[in-house]
């Protein structure tokens, strides 16, 4: 006990003085050398002084010369690699007087506590950096937006990587490349190609049935072929190569009592052969409505991104331009087939009939389809369908009237040039442009249109050129004459705003407010952020904060072991990564407590993820709010299968990556990570197959190189493990992972989810867990949430000088009863997010 | 009007299922070349994570080790290399190998200096030029595409596990490209030969000075640390005007016609195989046509990576990391050795395209060097590589050899070996001592 609290206060002055390394000069504090010198050194020279000392070291490598100093001294690898021989008793050798424990603790902890001290403190050696680039999604937003046309930008660009603290959108790791800048290039050109036409009205392309098209697919047995037998089809026999279209589809639903919403797939595709139909699914929907009241779907897409049939038709194939290919599947996804049905693919003349005389469906041709619909059976009905493109409602398009506004006939080119150039720029630039940078824009339009070109190629060239200009491409904050002045102005705040809960440009208002300098007013930042979070825009918000914050994405990087968990469709890993955002989103619009994260009587489900839990509710594939009135196992982010299947290897739960989440992500207090050249667990060790995951988890802390960091990390995971590898709930016994025998591939131990927490807490299960989080942690895991929402909103990795602020807020954050809403209203309004 | 010439030598290679017009010869340009241009030589580095199975000599398991039995022209592969069996006369395999400065790396750490061998304290985060960006200084100007960076999951990535191999001069890390549609668009997909698009290249230079200006005069707005931001894209713009005067000289020459309709341009990472060859495929056809002559490819990374399924895909349990990590278990060799055995049969699809096409007076493996391997034995350990090199048999190299070397000679010892050979002139590359003895 004694130990273990002078091991604690030695941790935490040495985290505080590291602390202070932030701000200060690059040398260690002296607290920190002083403990080198009055409690550390003494232990080195007893333990490694004999061998590494003076000009005959051992290894050539000297302990005595060695630097404390990890901040300023140059040593710090040296020392890293003392650190990793000593873990792993290497050094001393065998035949050498040992450390003892108590030794152990206070060497380790001081290495590394001043490894990581060097670490921060290099990072942040030369201030914080403010400018930061769009990340690919900011992009992709903000060029829809200013140009007002829905492309996929960012298709070229590369993924943006993640900070050491997980966000995206961090300005120190966001680069720029001359790949990225060449792609941005075109991706400009191309949107303002689609933005700002020439000429008259294009022909816009029609088609519309209110019956399938029948003829034949493919049905060769091709290996790597998936055949398409669709339910119905729309045959687009002539059609734009690109551009928008628009797919109407009126449709209704037979649903029998107890069975839950078919659903409607649209695919786009041609067949360009015998073998093959390529296709693109365009989208799937609930089918809710009746077919007597049947609901309206609109599907949209771009030509070009589908696969298109060629100029010449292949042979004698049914359909010779593109087809829209609609299937129908069952809540469960599998295809409604109905043995009597007429169906857009005649059957193959080759195989035997079947028994319902398909003649019969010839002549059944004339009738409108919804008919006679069987009352008892599951079925969609399809009234009508029509395809346009491309989509105009008005010509020129409104991204067109919006950049080459009305023009007065009198004016000159250049004039109205110099007027279109200053309004996009304003937009562009997100501020007021300066007089120069305009006239700097006309010179160029003035040089492009010296060449042959229309006003218009030349107005799309000179705007391109804003799209990549920094001030477009980074968020931009200037530093004032006056040094000490951090404020940020108006116009940047708008854009922090906008960025932050929108995570694109900011929109009239914002920028009207900034240009009349009102921006900053606590009651008017009130209104905006509330109006803000009311927009749609805000989901963009929940989302992202929610991917990367959670590192959702990690679901992608679990791969579930078909031979442990055969029944697993992988599609699910998509619905487990919308239950976590819903779950955001819904926090966030009911505007409700934030310790619902730990714990909740509710959850967002839809069908299939709501079925894997074994809960019965929704009927489609939307997600909606669901109550746990009466087991909370699915209560909090704990319980989402989003968390535990990622944290888990594939094939048995895992306590400490499940853990080190915990500390991470909620606790906000990371451990250190692991040392390299790990040791594996040691195979030699007989039997490990007979142990449960904390009993190999004893026998894994019980070596001392791993003690000291494991004994902090394990017990917040064991409490989960009766969530196995993919998150489903294991009542008693769980599968190791570890073969046993040829007869018994893998042993079976039973769950033991009873745990020591560090601060001797004995707990029994995730419940157990989650009461003691929220009666001892809440105050920690409410600074955890104001970090982790500070440097989402900041862009940058918060530093010792931000704890102040951290505090502030966190006290705010409480007494609001932990509401989100709040703490984005306060955060807005803060010194933090007002000052560079 | 084409010169008769063209048309004359004009044909239709056909091979393994791609048909495609214009060896490489044509597509260089008759503009380009005065002389008879020389046959290219070419550089592809191929990486892959997280280490292999190294069973000692006597244990059970020990077919199932990467590293072959024996040593010098006597040796024999175990199961893991048997797919390259028929290439072993193009074939090295070098065991004991490793960058010095990286050994006391974390050993997640060292996919960032496979190609750079430099100390990645992580602390700094500072990289040095990468061995194809070394070569690409001399090869890469003789070509339209100077060099092309592949990996699975694109990007950069994080610093110390970054998804990229290729680093500039100045150690900045290269974007690499992943996905194989987007791959082909960028090498064949855009013809910069219509009016509207050569029109447009000369407004890229007005362009591209604009921005250069407007970059300049906000520094002075800026502190020190967004001024570098400032660099980064400063560098980005006057490289891209580079390319934009390369691409004007390249105008006048058409882009190779390449039929997609044999590659597997929608194989994505759910479909392990078919999506590494698909990546081969475009590595062997950008070589083909002479768009590049510089390559590397990264297989999956040291960090979050999309390549961390792949071994389930093809029925192994578990991730590429728990693999690797078991591979000391019971039967963990064998599951960790049958994946790096499926690494083998994709390296040996593609080299035995460059075998199988002839070029000059051989065929193409014969002045192309493929450098495969990875930054850990076992996993965590930054030592004894497993490495080999295929092709060159006609720049010099000799090979059907197993070399064991003592850890005192350092890996870039190799790539001054292979510099060397492609004529690219190099003294010293990070702490090499001279080229790699027995090579």
């Amino acid at each position: 006990m004694n130990n273990f609290l002078v091991m604690h206060s030695l941790k935490l002055t040495i985290i505080v003085s590291s602390l202070c390394l932030f701000v200060g000069n690059l040398v260690a504090d002296d607290l920190v050398l002083k403990q080198y010198r009055e409690k550390v050194q003494p232990v080195v020279k007893q333990l490694c002084f004999k061998c590494h000392q003076g000009e005959k070291a051992k290894g050539d490598f000297r302990m005595d010369t060695l630097n404390p100093d990890m901040v300023a001294g140059e040593d710090q690898e040296a020392w890293h690699d003392a650190l990793n021989r000593f873990n792993q008793g290497e050094m001393p050798p065998a035949k050498a007087k040992q450390a003892t424990t108590k030794q152990r603790e206070l060497l380790t902890a001081w290495i590394s506590r001043s490894l990581e001290a060097a670490s921060h403190a290099k990072r942040y050696t030369d201030g914080r950096v403010v400018t930061r680039r769009l990340t690919r999604q900011q992009y992709q937003n903000t060029m829809e937006d200013l140009l007002g046309v829905q492309l996929d930008f960012s298709r070229y660009l590369p993924p943006d990587p993640a900070s050491p603290d997980g966000f995206l959108n961090n300005g120190l790791t966001l680069e720029m490349s001359p790949v990225q800048l060449e792609t941005m290039l075109q991706s400009a050109r191309a949107g303002l190609q689609e933005a700002i036409v020439s000429g008259s009205k294009p022909k816009i392309y029609q088609t519309s049935a209110t019956k399938t098209a029948v003829g034949k697919m493919p049905q060769l047995k091709v290996a790597g072929v998936t055949q398409v037998a669709p339910e119905f089809i729309l045959d687009i026999k002539q059609f734009p190569r690109e551009g928008q279209f628009e797919i109407h589809i009126q449709a209704g639903a037979v649903v029998p009592a107890g069975e839950d919403f078919p659903r409607l797939q649209l695919w786009l595709g041609c067949l360009p052969g015998i073998v093959h139909v390529p296709r693109k699914l365009v989208g799937e929907v609930n089918v809710t409505a009746t077919v007597d009241q049947p609901q309206e779907f609109v599907f949209t897409g771009r030509m070009e991104d589908f696969p298109q049939s060629g100029d010449q038709p292949f042979g004698n194939v049914a359909f010779k331009g593109m087809m829209g290919l609609l299937e129908f599947v069952d809540a469960d996804g599998k295809q409604l087939r109905h043995a009597d049905k007429t169906y857009a693919v005649p059957p193959s003349k080759k195989k035997p009939k079947p028994k319902s005389e398909p003649k019969k469906a010839d002549t059944d041709k004339n009738e409108k389809p919804s008919a006679s619909p069987e009352k008892d059976r599951l079925d969609i009905i399809v009234s009508s369908i029509s395809f346009q493109s491309p989509v105009f409602s008005t010509w020129p398009p409104a991204s067109h009237q919006g950049i080459l506004f009305e023009r007065d006939p009198a004016v000159k080119d250049v004039e109205y040039a110099r007027e279109v150039i200053a309004r996009f720029m304003r937009r562009a630039y997100r501020r007021m442009p300066l007089t120069g940078e305009i006239e700097n824009a006309v010179l160029l339009f003035e040089k492009i249109q010296k060449s042959p070109v229309s006003f218009e190629e030349a107005m799309r060239e000179t705007l391109a050129s804003m799209l990549i200009s920094p001030h477009f491409l980074y968020l931009v904050e200037t530093r004032t004459a006056d040094a000490a002045d951090s404020a940020i102005s108006n116009f940047e705040l708008a854009s922090r705003l906008s960025y932050f809960l929108w995570n694109t440009m900011p929109d009239e208002t914002l920028m009207q407010l900034a240009e009349a300098g009102k921006l900053k007013d606590k009651t008017i930042i009130e209104q905006q952020v509330q109006r803000m979070l009311a927009d749609p825009r805000s989901v963009q918000f929940a989302e992202s904060l929610a991917d990367q914050w959670f590192d959702l994405d990690a679901l992608n990087r679990v791969a579930v072991n078909p031979e442990f968990y055969p029944d697993f469709d992988n599609r699910l890993k998509l619905d487990m990564q919308e239950e976590t955002r819903q779950f955001m989103l819904e926090i966030l619009q009911s505007d409700s407590s934030c310790l619902q994260m730990i714990e909740s009587d509710w959850t967002m489900l839809n069908r299939p993820l709501a079925k894997f839990y074994g809960i019965t509710g929704p009927r489609t594939t939307e997600f909606e709010r669901v109550a746990l009135p009466t087991n909370l196992r699915r209560g909090g982010l704990l319980g989402q299968a989003s968390f535990l299947l990622s944290n888990s290897d594939g094939q048995s739960s895992h306590p400490i990556k499940r853990a080190v989440w915990i500390l991470d992500r909620l606790l906000d207090t990371p451990p250190a990570p692991p040392p390299p050249d790990v040791p594996e667990l040691n195979p030699e060790i007989p039997d490990l197959a007979g142990l449960s995951l904390k009993q190999q988890l004893v026998i894994h802390r019980e070596k001392e190189a791993c003690y000291n960091c494991h004994k902090g990390i394990d017990p917040w995971g064991i409490p989960l493990e009766h969530f196995n590898a993919i998150g489903q709930w294991e009542a008693t016994s769980v599968t190791t992972g570890v073969p046993v025998s040829k007869k018994k591939p893998r042993a079976t131990v039973a769950v033991d989810s009873s745990t020591m927490l560090p601060d001797d807490t004995k707990t029994d299960g995730a419940t157990e867990l989650k009461q003691y989080l929220l009666e001892h942690r809440r105050t920690q895991f409410a600074r955890s949430v104001v970090t982790h929402v500070a440097t989402y909103a900041l862009g940058r990795s918060l530093d010792y000088g931000d704890d102040v602020h951290v505090e502030r807020l966190t006290e705010k954050f409480i007494e609001s009863d932990y509401r989100l809403s709040s703490l984005l209203v306060a955060l807005a309004q803060s010194e933090l997010f007002q000052t560079k | 009007m084409k010169k008769s010439w063209h048309l004359n030598r004009r044909m239709v290679l056909k091979s393994a299922g791609v048909a495609l017009a214009l060896p490489w010869f044509e597509s260089m340009g008759a503009a380009a070349t005065k002389q008879e241009p020389e046959t290219p030589k070419r550089l592809c580095c191929v990486m892959f994570p997280y280490g292999v199975a190294l069973p000692k000599d006597d244990s059970p398991d020990r077919d199932w080790g990467w590293f072959p039995r024996g040593e010098g022209s006597d040796y024999q592969l175990t199961n893991v290399l048997k797919p390259l069996e028929p290439l072993m006369e193009e074939t090295s395999i070098f065991g004991g190998l490793s960058h010095a400065h990286c050994r006391t790396m974390n050993g997640h750490d060292t996919g960032d200096t496979f190609l750079t061998g430099n100390h990645l304290a992580s602390i700094t985060y500072r990289n040095t030029v990468s061995l194809d960006q070394y070569a690409a200084e001399t090869i890469g100007q003789q070509t339209r595409i100077p060099s092309l960076t592949l990996s699975t999951d694109g990007g950069v990535g994080p610093r110390t596990r970054s998804t990229t191999l290729s680093y500039t001069s100045k150690g900045r890390p290269i974007p690499a490209l992943s996905n194989p549609k987007l791959i082909f668009q960028r090498l064949f997909g855009q013809d910069n030969a219509s009016q509207l698009d050569r029109r447009r290249m000369e407004n890229s230079a007005s362009i591209l000075d604009l921005v250069l200006e407007q970059s300049r005069s906000l520094r002075s707005n800026l502190g020190l640390p967004d001024r570098r931001k400032l660099d980064e894209y400063e560098t980005s713009v006057r490289d891209v005007e580079q390319r934009v005067e390369r691409s004007k000289r390249w105008l006048d020459t058409p882009l190779p016609e390449v039929n997609s309709d044999e590659l597997q341009l929608d194989a994505n990472t759910d479909g392990p195989k078919e999506y590494i060859r698909a990546v081969y495929d475009l590595m062997f056809l950008s070589f083909q046509t002479d768009l590049t002559r510089l390559a590397t490819y990264q297989i999956g990374s040291y960090g979050p990576t999309l390549a961390r399924t792949f071994p389930a895909c093809i029925g192994l349990p578990g991730n590429w990391h728990g693999l690797a990590h078991g591979a000391a278990k019971k039967g963990g060799a064998e599951q960790i050795g049958k994946f790096d055995q499926f690494l083998a049969e994709n390296l040996a699809y593609f080299l035995t395209r460059l075998k199988t096409t002839e070029e000059a007076d051989g065929n193409m493996l014969d002045r192309t060097c493929v450098l495969y391997g990875c930054s850990n034995s076992r996993t965590h350990q930054n030592r004894n590589y497993p490495l080999l090199l295929s092709g060159g048999n006609k720049l010099g190299l000799t090979h059907n050899q197993y070399l064991k070397f003592k850890e005192s000679t350092p890996m870039s010892n190799l790539f001054v070996s292979i510099l060397n050979a492609l004529d690219v002139p190099c003294d010293q590359f990070a702490d090499s001592t001279g080229p790699l003895a027995g090579l």
